[in-house]
């Protein structure tokens, strides 16, 4: 087993099954990498995930274990609910508590790779949502290592939310579709590209000279940004880099850097490696720690708010190790006002990876320990940003190209934003940014900018690390014509500069002195009243109210203005026209000045603007001085003045409790709105967290449903077998649910059962049956009683057929029972041969007992032979007589034989048909009965030949029969009557042929004999029972005798 | 022969074969038995079994269809020592008659002879 050439990461999630497939259906089984597979998993299933990888590869692929050691050609994959991560050739395995996604697996295997591979690490995120392994992905490239992103190839379902992430904070070198990664990879491996932070490459660097204009151009073309000034070495190394990841030459990479924008902006990431990295340059910092900090907590008390702001702040590092810095200051004064920093960024994957606050170790090896452990929490390979600081950062999408500044700032850190804009909008931002600072307020930005176009808005406090503070002068141009106005164009056009062209500046500065020193002071207004411009010496008709400060005119007017004002103001809005209103007396002014109101609108495009005049006229008396009047005029002046008075100051009193009461009406509004902003807030976050877990509730649901579609496919494979082994088999088989109707069966019971396919579900007993099915019902009630199987032979209704029927329970995979079994086996031709052995069987029994009985014979013949001839001859007589008998007996099969064949065969061998009479029915006999006939007639007949009528020519034998029908049952009378033959003479002693023939019919046939010997020739009866009782050869010959007889 | 002679032991023959019944039959009586039967059925045999007073008995498995095993069996509950024959072939013979000593048809006399003197107790031959 050899060690990995290289180790591979992988991180996938939602689709990830799918692009994994895919992945190492491409990889060849021998490249010697290995491979770590981290999928996100429910941690309370099985992971089938090792199986369903099996099949797309050769190599093996094994579900990771702690300690396992990694070897080349070979697969690991995450078990469920663990972190895999991997160091000095080896997995650690680490079960964990929580839900393995919170954990971001992706990003501990990464980290974990970066920190023990460095720039040999390879990691690669597929499929998935939600951006676990962006950051792990950052570690890596951040670490010299190569990161890839799986790209839209159409071949799978996808889910771009991880590569995307990955791709957003500029982790990625690649981003390819999943089937080109193997290749690219064995090329890499082949050809390994230098480490980003490599000394400069060994390459010829003239050569590269040539194409840097070429370079630089599609950079400044493509992002705006011009690397002309950026040092050579820097941009060859990380161009070459590019170039070795694409396996590409110089000419070739700069024609493809032509054609494909994605590449340009991969180049300009990898240009960018490292700008967004916690307390990057700690020079810097340092700085900001001993300069900015105290000036930003100068003369605060604990009610106030220090406001920081860091555009452009990315995955967060910058605005957390800022909040940082101030804390750690915070906790050396003695009065901590509140901390509020906001961080901003366009990219939302970014904005989440920063809320999250949670960050791969690997990104974390250049913070110091103390601050480690004071500000962070670790978690499985992750640090967590300590809530104390998280909760002093506020993060939200926002543009500073396109939305409108916060305000009121004590701090802008901008350390790496500038760089992604162009000289145009820089020097938009900047004034932006001026905008946005309270007065004094710190902007920081990065090494390689600077504000020198802006000399007049910051002044700088430290060259070296580029700190400015901002100075107290109005910013240029209008906030709300500011750049972020112009919407949706993120590159502005800069507005055209205001046409001053003829005139020169002499005149317009005369202009200028003229209006500040000699004309009325005025006032530019909008629609609302609001103040848009204040010309010199408004002071003696405004003042600023108290209170938040207000731009509304009517609010700052003195409170004689106002009523005038207002009323002037809004005939103006009505009609449009010029409105002037004359002595205007001002409140409380002792010199008891008047004015005169003009109020004129402003012919402007879009928003209407009025310009208000006040022109001071003669104060009152100093015209009665001037101007003697008579004593009556002055009088009715005076009480016209004071009618007017009086009325004026009713107006005034009504208008200020209005406009309290508006006020007091505004301010709960007001704080209103603020309390609903803050549940909002706090609404939306709710959101976002059960978004989040919708969110790996669906990845796990995906993850589980493509597990589910590889179980689902073994199934149905698994089903088709079965269903051709259903279809194929010989073995008749049906299965009943326990009412015995029909669930299934195979083809071969329609031999038995008249089945067809629609008749599942109907009851089996109703189905028409070629063998005997009377006690299916039975049999199945007792296999489902018992348990047990049973089996019983059947034959078929016509006989051609025999089958053994088989009932066992059906069990289901739970091991409930459900039904019955019923298989009919074939057994044919094993029952014919069973026959057969029985047959043979009997044939020796009866070949013995005929043996045995020869045997008696013998003995019991030789016992009463007084020469050998005579012994031969009645023995072979008494041989021929039974072996005549068995013939008969065995023409028929052992069935009945006639009467009148069994005296004739016997008869023949003894007498001639002349001398024999044979009368009697047709009567047929069990083989029995006939053989100890046959014998019994054998002794009369030899008797007869050697003593009796035979003995003699003109002797006769006459047998006659008949059936007797009694009470007891059915007897056959035989009688033998011999006439003609010499006398008789009653021998002295019984002959063994006569009493042999006497016993044998009483002891075997349970009849009776007897022998008479008359002078005129011996006579003999036999009595034998036919129809005993019980006795089925008695029952059988009766019905043949009836049969025949009849 | 004296068939009364009350010392000759007592033989229970239940056989349906007329000849070769008449052939054990004479062979025992030479041979100095006395034959109780010989028994062609077995409701016959039954009964001279319960009520027989006998020392041995030599039985045919069966008897015109029938089969002898209960005659067997009382003789068995009253100490009877019994010796069965048959024609059907060893093997079979053996799982059907567990447990029975058995004689095979055909047999040899003499092996009948000295098979009922071991039951008997008596010395083969003697007294002839």
């Amino acid at each position: 087993m050899a060690a990995a050439s290289c180790v591979i990461g992988i991180g996938a999630s939602a689709g990830g099954v799918e692009a994994l497939k895919t992945f190492f259906g491409n990889m060849p089984a021998d490249s010697g990498m290995a491979f770590l597979v981290v999928l996100h998993l429910s941690p309370d299933r099985d992971s089938l995930l090792a199986e369903i990888l099996g099949h797309s590869t050769k190599m093996p692929v094994l579900q990771a274990a702690d300690g396992m050691d990694v070897t080349g050609d070979h697969v690991y994959v995450i078990a469920p609910g663990t972190v895999l991560t991997y160091a000095d050739g080896r997995l650690g395995v680490r079960g964990a508590a929580v839900p393995q996604r919170q954990l971001n697996p992706v990003d501990s295997l990464f980290s974990s790779l970066a920190v023990a591979l460095g720039g040999k690490a390879v990691g690669i995120v597929l499929s998935g949502t939600g951006h676990d392994g962006a950051l792990g992905l950052k570690a890596i490239r951040d670490g010299g290592g190569i990161s890839m992103a799986q790209g839209r190839d159409g071949a799978a379902a996808y889910f771009d939310g991880m590569p995307n992430a990955a791709i957003a904070i500029g982790a990625v070198d690649m981003f390819l579709p999943v089937a080109a990664m193997p290749e690219r990879l064995l090329s890499l491996l082949a050809c390994p590209p230098p480490p980003a932070d490599d000394l400069p490459p060994a390459g010829p660097v003239p050569d590269m000279e040539k194409y840097r204009a070429a370079i630089c151009t599609a950079l400044r073309n493509e992002v705006g940004h011009d690397f002309s000034g950026y040092k050579s070495a820097t941009l060859f190394r990380r161009v070459q880099r590019r170039m070795q990841l694409f396996g590409l030459g110089i000419e070739e990479y700069v024609h493809y850097l032509a054609t494909d924008q994605q590449e340009v902006a991969l180049l300009f990431n990898e240009l960018l490696i490292g700008v967004t990295k916690f307390f990057r340059d700690p020079a810097a910092f340092d700085t900001v720690a001993q300069l900015v900090m105290p000036l930003l907590f100068e003369g605060r008390g604990a009610d106030s708010t220090v406001r920081v702001w860091v555009p452009g702040c990315a995955t967060g590092e910058e605005a957390y190790s800022l909040a940082i810095l101030l804390i750690e200051h915070m906790a050396t004064l003695k009065v901590a006002p509140r901390l509020q920093v906001f961080a901003t960024d366009i990219d939302e994957a970014a904005i989440a990876l920063a809320r999250a606050g949670r960050y791969p170790a690997a990104l974390l090896q250049d913070v110091a320990p103390g601050r480690l452990q004071r500000f962070f929490t670790a978690v499985e390979g992750h640090y967590v940003i300590a809530k104390q600081v998280r909760d002093v950062c506020t993060f939200s999408t926002h543009s500073v190209i396109r939305d409108p500044p916060f305000s009121r700032l004590n701090l802008i850190s901008c350390r790496n934003l500038l760089i992604y804009l162009d000289s145009e909008l820089q020097a938009q931002v900047i004034p932006a940014f001026h905008y946005a600072l309270a007065p004094g307020g710190i902007l920081l930005l990065g090494s390689s900018e600077t504000v020198t176009r802006h000399d007049e808005l910051f002044e700088p406090l430290d060259k070296t690390h580029r700190i400015f503070r901002r100075r107290d002068v109005a910013t240029p141009g209008p906030p709300h014509n500011g750049p972020w106005r112009s919407a949706n164009r993120p590159r502005a056009v800069p507005a055209p500069s205001s046409p001053a062209p003829a005139t020169p500046s002499w005149s317009r500065r005369a202009q200028d002195r003229v209006l500040q020193g000699f004309a009325p002071p005025f006032v530019v207004v909008n629609g609302d009243g609001q103040a848009q411009q204040f010309s010199a010496r408004t002071g003696q008709y405004l003042e600023p109210a108290a209170g938040v400060p207000s731009r509304d005119l009517l609010t700052m007017a003195r409170p004689g203005l106002r009523p005038e004002l207002r009323a002037a103001l809004r005939q103006a809005r009505e009609t449009g026209r010029r409105v002037d209103r004359h002595r205007v007396s001002l409140a409380g002014d002792e010199a008891g000045r008047t004015v005169t109101l003009t109020v004129e609108p402003l012919g402007n495009e879009g928003e209407r603007l009025f310009l208000v005049v006040f022109t001071e006229a003669a104060p009152v008396h100093g015209a009665a001085a001037g101007e003697p009047a008579s004593h009556g005029q002055r009088d009715g002046d005076v009480e016209v003045l004071e009618a007017e008075l009086s009325d004026a100051h009713q107006r005034m009193q009504t208008a200020m409790e209005e406009s309290e009461a508006a006020l007091e009406e505004l301010t709960s509004a007001n704080e209103e709105l603020h309390s609903v902003n803050e549940e909002l807030q706090s609404a939306n976050e709710e959101l976002e967290t059960s978004r989040e877990e919708m969110q790996s509730m669906n990845e796990e649901l995906h993850t589980v449903n493509a597990q589910l579609a590889g179980k689902v496919d073994e199934l149905d494979r698994a089903n088709s077998d079965l269903r051709n082994l259903f279809e194929s088999t010989q073995v008749a088989t049906i299965i009943l649910d326990e009412h015995l109707r029909v669930r299934s069966f195979t083809p071969a019971v329609t031999g038995i059962y008249n089945l067809i396919q629609s008749d599942r579900g109907r009851l089996l007993t109703d189905i028409v049956c070629h063998v005997d099915g009377t006690d299916l019902k039975v049999d199945i009630a007792h296999v489902l009683e018992t348990l047990t199987p049973l089996e019983k032979r059947l034959v078929r209704h016509d006989g051609s057929a025999h089958y053994l029927k088989r009932v066992r329970p059906y069990r289901t995979s739970n091991d409930a029972v459900d039904g019955v079994v019923i298989t009919f086996l074939d057994i044919t031709s094993v029952v014919e041969i069973e026959k057969q052995q029985l047959l043979l069987d009997e044939l020796n029994h009866r070949v013995r007992n005929m043996l045995a009985v020869v045997v008696a014979m013998a003995s019991q013949t030789l016992r009463r032979a007084t020469t050998l001839e005579e012994f031969s001859e009645i023995f072979t007589g008494r041989i021929d007589a039974l072996a005549a008998a068995y013939t008969l007996v065995a023409r028929d099969n052992w069935s009945v034989v006639s009467l009148r064949e069994i005296l004739e065969v016997e008869l023949r061998p003894h007498a001639r048909s002349s001398n024999t009479t044979l009368q009697g029915p047709q009567v047929s006999l069990p083989p029995r009965v006939a053989l100890v006939l046959g014998l019994a007639v054998h002794e009369l007949a030899t008797n007869a030949v050697r003593h009796g009528a035979l003995s003699v020519p003109s002797g006769e034998v006459t047998v006659s029969w008949s059936i007797e029908i009694g009470a007891a049952g059915t007897d056959l009378v035989l009688d033998w009557r011999e006439s003609g033959g010499p006398e008789v003479v009653p021998p002295r002693r019984r002959g063994f042929g006569l009493s042999l023939l006497e016993r044998s019919v009483s002891h075997e046939l349970r009849g009776t004999a007897s022998v008479t010997f008359a002078p005129d020739g011996l006579q003999a009866r036999f009595s034998v029972p036919l129809g005993l009782a019980g006795s089925p050869a008695g029952k059988m010959v009766a019905t043949a005798w009836e049969r025949k007889g009849g | 022969m004296n068939d009364g002679a009350p010392e000759r032991p007592r033989i229970l023959v239940v056989e349906d074969e007329t000849i070769l019944a008449m052939m054990v039959d004479d062979a025992l009586r030479d041979e100095g038995y006395s034959v109780v039967g010989p028994f062609g059925r077995v409701d016959h045999a039954l009964q001279a079994a319960e009520q027989e007073d006998l020392d041995a008995a030599l039985l045919d498995v069966n008897i015109a269809g029938e089969m002898v095993f209960p005659v067997a069996e009382a003789l068995d509950r009253r100490g009877v020592p019994v010796l069965l024959m048959t024609g059907y072939d060893d093997s079979i013979a053996r799982k059907e008659y567990k447990g029975w000593p058995l004689l095979m048809k055909p047999f040899r006399l003499t092996e009948v002879l000295a098979r009922l003197a071991a039951m008997t107790g008596r010395s083969c031959g003697s007294p002839s």
